[in-house]
């Protein structure tokens, strides 16, 4: 009783901490229960102080917690268990019968006798770091999975986007053979058998050669459309200037034709961008202008390009038929026209394979026009900062 | 300190016993078993130190810290470069290795694994020395070489032990090294009591 009462008074002050606390004599006697650790275990300090630790907590009697506990005794340095690796030490329920996270730390400390060692068990109740550092990492692992879901989607889109116009470009090649079959017997039907048709005969071959020749432009168009989705967007040094007056030079026998007057004002020429699209891109913008404005009297264009910070705007205007707003969304779609083709000629593959173009190379495209009045198409290139490589391997 | 090839061997056997000790320990409680040995011990100047940890190429260090005091004042320290103690915990509580970070609850079990080596080693010289030493608690730390072993004491003239620490775990077939650095106030006093053991 002595003891207890020297050991209780020496101790009190540990009852006033937020930590649970208790010191064990080397037989493993409970000398000191704090009113922390009571709380948390439910076990009283007149219910547990003068017992041996293993009666309560079997568990403890295990050579991983005694042979580190016998050193403690034994003036040995202090020793840490963690609550990773033990969860807990005395089992403390919490409401959702859950038990407590511990980190303990186990002193020695002088016994009253002068001569052997008391062992002090200090305890951190580490539940509520233990839970959020587990939710944190729960949700930095959803995200880890969210991430790799999100690009194997993006991978199968991509393949199945290939495919796609892998198939898409094999079927327009195949389709390709029996319709110069049909064209051929059709060439030879009119020019060797002619005389030999009734007026309607005639009309249908007329008819049979027209579908043909059509289907022929479209499915071109198709493969136009499908080499430029499938084709991998590299970057290159060009001129602006020198490609748009190509562009127009190459055309020059339509515009005498048609008397088309066409400016060009473009304060920009070298940039680096993807040169096979950005040319294939223009020919169709100039081609459309030139179409759509032909039966203008006369038929003018403007070719408008102006730097800007992150791009370059490229503007092509004419004085054409022009067309409603409220169809702009649909003439980017392959083969859709907003015009009869006994008005204009034309597959309607133009302004899709522009759309593509820009998509790949991260532009942008739109147009202003009202019907009869012209239209102007806008066209944003973004600046790259992909150095180009030559043929030496040096980039420039 | 110029210390015999004979001092050396009993030096770097005290040690091995230590650590193997600890590693005795550390295996009733980890899920993948790890051997520990120390196949080499240096006696070292601070200028020394510094070259020999720069030659491991590491920056970022964790290491447990204990001090003692007594018949021998120092400061013990484990010490791993941080990505190992990572990994190391990892293995030993037999989780995924998701990140380098050491949480306060993963910092905590790294203590617990340095606080078991160093009591190894420590306790082992303690027997050597037959005298009590007064210890403090483990401390996690993260900082640099510079700040973590020559910090805590001002006297120029500590010697420094460094034990190359190799450990293995069979298990998982990884190993590698941590270092064990102990400064000491005079290695008289401990060369000393391995004089007298070795007769």
């Amino acid at each position: 009783m002595e003891e207890h009462k020297k050991i209780e008074e020496r101790f009190e002050a540990l009852n006033q901490v937020p930590i649970g606390m208790f010191v064990l004599r080397e037989d493993f006697v409970i000398l000191f229960w704090n009113q922390c650790i009571a709380d948390w275990s439910g076990i009283s300090q007149e219910a547990i102080v003068g017992d041996v630790i293993f009666d309560k907590f079997p568990d403890l009697n295990k050579p991983k917690y005694t042979s580190r506990i016998k050193m403690i005794f034994e003036g040995g340095a202090p020793t840490i268990l963690s609550s990773q690796l033990h969860r807990y030490i005395i089992p403390c329920l919490l409401p959702d019968e859950s038990y407590r996270f511990q980190h303990t730390t186990v002193t020695s400390i002088p016994a009253n006798d002068g001569k052997t060692n008391y062992a002090l068990f200090a305890i951190e109740d580490v539940t509520d770091l233990t839970k959020r550092i587990r939710e944190s990492q729960n949700l930095h692992k959803m995200a880890l999975e969210e991430v790799a879901t999100r690009k194997k989607a993006e991978n199968e889109l991509n393949a199945a986007v290939k495919e796609l116009l892998s198939f898409s470009y094999t079927v327009s090649h195949d389709l390709k053979t029996p319709l110069r079959g049909i064209l051929g017997y059709t060439h030879e039907l009119n020019k060797k058998h002619r005389e030999n048709l009734s007026e309607r005969g005639k009309f249908c071959t007329d008819q049979i050669k027209n579908a043909a020749q059509n289907l022929n432009g479209l499915i071109d168009e198709l493969l136009k459309y499908s080499r430029v989705g499938g084709q991998q967007v590299s970057f290159t040094n060009i001129s602006m200037r020198k490609i748009i007056d190509t562009l127009i030079s190459e055309r020059n026998q339509l515009i005498e034709e048609k008397g088309v007057i066409i400016e060009t004002d473009i304060s920009f020429d070298n940039i680096i961008t993807w040169g096979t699209g950005v040319i294939l891109m223009l020919s169709n913008i100039i081609d459309n202008a030139i179409k759509y404005s032909s039966n203008e009297n006369p038929p003018i264009i403007k070719v408008i390009g102006v730097e800007h910070a992150g791009h370059y705007s490229l503007t092509v205007i004419d004085n054409g038929i022009g067309f409603n707003m409220k169809y702009q969304n649909k003439m980017y779609g392959l083969f859709n026209r907003l015009v009869g083709d006994h008005e204009f000629e034309g597959t309607g593959a133009g302004l899709a394979i522009v759309k593509k173009i820009l998509d790949k190379l991260g532009g942008k495209i739109w147009a202003e026009s009202e019907l009869g009045k012209g239209a102007s198409f806008f066209v944003e290139i973004p600046k790259t900062e992909i150095p180009i490589i030559d043929k030496k391997g040096e980039s420039n | 300190m110029e210390l015999t090839d004979m001092q050396i061997d009993a030096l770097t056997e005290i040690i091995n016993i230590g650590v193997g000790k600890a590693a005795g320990v550390l295996n009733e409680m980890v899920e993948s078993p790890i051997n520990l040995n120390v196949p080499y011990i240096k006696i070292l100047s601070r200028e020394d130190m510094k070259t020999e940890v720069k030659r491991f190429g590491i920056e970022n260090l964790s290491a447990v810290k204990m001090n003692f005091k007594g018949s021998l004042d120092g400061t013990s320290a484990l010490v791993f470069p941080t990505k190992s103690a990572s990994d190391l915990v990892s293995m030993l509580v037999g989780e995924e290795i998701e990140s380098d970070d050491l949480d306060t609850v993963r910092s905590g079990t790294l203590a617990e694994i340095g606080n078991i080596v160093l009591n190894g080693v420590v306790g082992s010289i303690g027997n050597l020395l037959q005298r009590q030493l007064d210890y403090s608690v483990p401390n996690y730390v993260e900082a640099s070489m510079d700040r973590l072993v020559f910090s805590s004491q001002s006297d120029a003239n500590f010697a420094l032990l460094l034990a190359n620490t190799r450990f293995n775990i069979e298990k998982l077939n990884i190993s590698g090294d941590i270092f064990l650095v102990f400064e000491l106030a005079s290695f008289d006093i401990l060369m000393g009591a391995i004089d007298e053991l070795m007769g």
